[in-house]
Order: structure tokens, then sequence, then C-alpha cells
């Protein structure tokens, strides 16, 4: 199985990385975020079928596409920030994760913004 | 999912620090840290291209 595969990998890796990581800090970290992109890779590439599946779904049920296309990209900025503020964690900055967690969070709350706002729109319709 | 490149990785890291320890008996302290920062050039270079594809690959998954 796929799994046990991307387990293996780890394994081995993080091994080497320890074993990097005595005599220099540097190369460890770098072949950490190696690892975590190829991995990272891995996952991604099996989640192409999931979005196309998406799609379908919001045709079927006719929400309209711009909804979908932000669901989405605020699911890639999610995923892109947390893969960013763990490398930092790996390397030990706490400050610089914490930083890169709350850019993630300001852009995804850009995004949807318009959304919060057309949502109030509509409730206030709603209301008597 | 290239696996060499980690290997590969794992091995200049490997070398590096031989090198270094044989530089640091001759007395070249020097030519021992220059050593190191072409070890990370070396590393780094490596890695941009797996970096670049995973991005490529999530902006396209995502239709961003």
């Amino acid at each position: 199985m796929e799994i046990v595969r991307v387990l293996g990998i780890a394994l081995i890796s993080a091994l080497l990385i320890v074993l990097l990581r005595q005599e220099h800090e540097e190369l460890a970290l770098l072949l950490g975020l190696l690892v975590a992109a190829l991995i990272f890779l891995f996952a991604v590439t099996r989640l192409e079928s999931i979005v196309v599946i998406l799609q379908s779904l919001a045709q079927h049920t006719g929400v309209s596409p711009q909804y979908l296309t932000l669901i989405l990209k605020i699911i890639a900025i999610a995923y892109i920030a947390e893969f960013g503020s763990q490398i930092c964690r790996d390397a030990d900055l706490e400050a610089l994760a914490g930083t890169v967690e709350l850019a993630g969070r300001v852009i995804i709350l850009l995004l949807s913004a318009p959304i919060i706002v057309t949502i109030f729109n509509l409730v206030l319709k709603l209301l008597p | 999912m290239n696996i060499d490149l980690i290997f590969q990785i794992a091995g200049i890291g490997l070398l590096v620090s031989i090198l270094n320890i044989v530089l640091k008996q001759a007395g070249k302290e020097e030519q021992a840290h220059i050593l190191a920062l072409v070890g990370v050039v070396i590393v780094l270079l490596l890695i941009i291209p797996t970096i670049n594809q995973l991005f490529l690959t999530i902006r396209s998954v995502f239709h961003l």
C-alpha cells in the first residue's frame, strides 16, 4: 500500500536527518524540507480526484462556481501556510512560524471578506 | 517520488562532515567553513526544482 511506502521514506529520512543534525544543523533542515516537500507532493497529487468530485457535485447542486474556486483557493493557502509554519517550527523558529500562520489567516480572511458581506446582506433581508 | 534525491543530499552531508574533519586536522580551519557553505549551496540547488514542482502541482490541482 502507498502509506507503507510513505512511512518507509519518512522513517529513513528521519534517521538521515538526525544523523546529519549533529554535524550540520542547516543540512538537516534542508533535508527535512526536501522530504516534507516530496511527501506533500505525493499527497497533493492524490487530491486531484477529490477536487474533480467536488466540482461535479457543485454543478449538480447548482452552487455557483466562483464560490467553489474560492473554497479551493482557501484550502490551498491553508495547506501552504501550514507547510511553511511547520518547516519554521522544525528549525526551532516559533515566532517565524507564528507570523507565517498569521499571514495565512489574514490572506484567507481577505479572500472571504466579500462572502461575509453577502451573507450579512442575505440575513438582513430575511429579517422582518 | 524520487527517493534518490534524499540519499544524494544525505551523501553530500556526510561527505562534507568527513572532509571538515580532515581539513580541521590538516589545520586549514577556514577551508572547512567554506566547504560547509559550499555544501549548503549545492544542497539548495538540488532542492529548488522539487519545491518549484510542488508549488506548480498545487497550482494545477487547485486551479489557482
